[in-house]
């Protein structure tokens, strides 16, 4: 009886993800952090990422509650979340402080030889870690496939000798779609509640 | 003389598929506002709000009205008292039912 209960909330965790927002922001972060990589900008464009993620709690207020209801989950459920949500962030704050040493510090010839191609891949290996995290955080398995999907974009930069912006520009349009189709059945899912208003 | 056994009786304001629904949803929750019960129990809005006001009155659950932007939120809250009688129904369920073969 307790596992069953403890599935359906674990259900309702994870629909409270549904609705693709988070997939949308993390996608534009990932995309713009890609695009600007290569402009004058180069790994300083990873600075604006987290301002799309602090969109994430104003733009769920005005858009999302409204049409999916506000829920508070329980203090257990919370305080695994903030956990893990530590978790999360220090990764990424850890990711995005090797990018920024890689790519500001002096390298010579030869330690840019040594290295080769394998750091063009690290970014995306960094972003898919911290996909997984979303993943295990949110529970929506989804976020696994957008982690897959950056270290294979990871492996092919490597073997090919490709830049860095490549695969967070794919692991970013591939989430920024994603969102996009989830944010709009959620959106359309909700009118026939909104019609018996 | 021994008493008749007699088949334990049911809290039928529990027994109610629909407030039996929203009592277990709210169980596993800390708090969830009309719309969300609205959706996570699909049942229609007239019938939902009937049955939020039986249980409102009824003492097992808490109504908490919040002005959040400009936009007022009526947030519900399983009241312990909610809490004991579904765990009741719940010992009565399964006393009920523990004979059955599976």
């Amino acid at each position: 009886m307790a596992s069953a209960q403890t599935l359906t909330e674990t259900d309702l965790f994870r629909s409270y993800w549904d609705d693709g927002l988070l997939d949308l922001l993390g996608g534009l972060a990932l995309l713009v952090t890609g695009i600007g990589w290569e402009t004058a900008m180069g790994a300083l464009a990873t600075i604006q990422a987290p301002l799309w993620i602090v969109l994430w709690g104003p733009l769920r207020r005005k858009i999302v509650e409204p049409r999916a209801g506000f829920v508070r989950f329980s203090l257990a459920r919370q305080t695994s979340t903030s956990r893990e949500l530590s978790w999360t962030l220090a990764l990424g704050v850890g990711a995005l402080a090797l990018v920024a040493a890689v790519a500001l510090l002096p390298r010579g010839e030869g330690v840019r030889l040594a290295i080769g191609h394998l750091v063009a891949g690290l970014p995306a290996v960094l972003v898919a870690l911290a996909a997984a995290f979303a993943g295990i955080l949110t529970g929506a398995r989804r976020f696994y496939g957008y982690g897959l999907a950056l270290l294979a974009a990871a492996v092919v930069t490597v073997l090919f000798g490709l830049g860095p912006a490549l695969p967070l520009v794919l692991g970013g349009l591939v989430a920024v779609a994603c969102g996009a189709v989830l944010l709009r059945q959620f959106v359309l899912g909700s009118l026939e509640y909104k019609e018996g208003a | 003389m021994a008493r008749q056994p007699s088949v334990p009786e049911l809290d039928v304001l529990i027994h109610e598929p629909a407030r039996l629904r929203v009592l277990a949803l709210l169980a596993m929750v800390e708090s969830a506002d009309f719309m969300y019960l609205l959706r996570a129990t699909g049942l229609s809005r007239g019938n939902l709000s009937v049955q939020m006001s039986k249980l409102e009155a009824a003492g097992m659950v808490h109504l908490d009205r919040q002005l959040v932007g400009n936009r007022p939120r009526t947030t519900y809250t399983l009241s312990e008292e909610g809490r004991e009688s579904l765990r009741a129904y719940k010992r009565t369920m399964l006393g009920l039912l523990a004979p059955f073969p599976d």
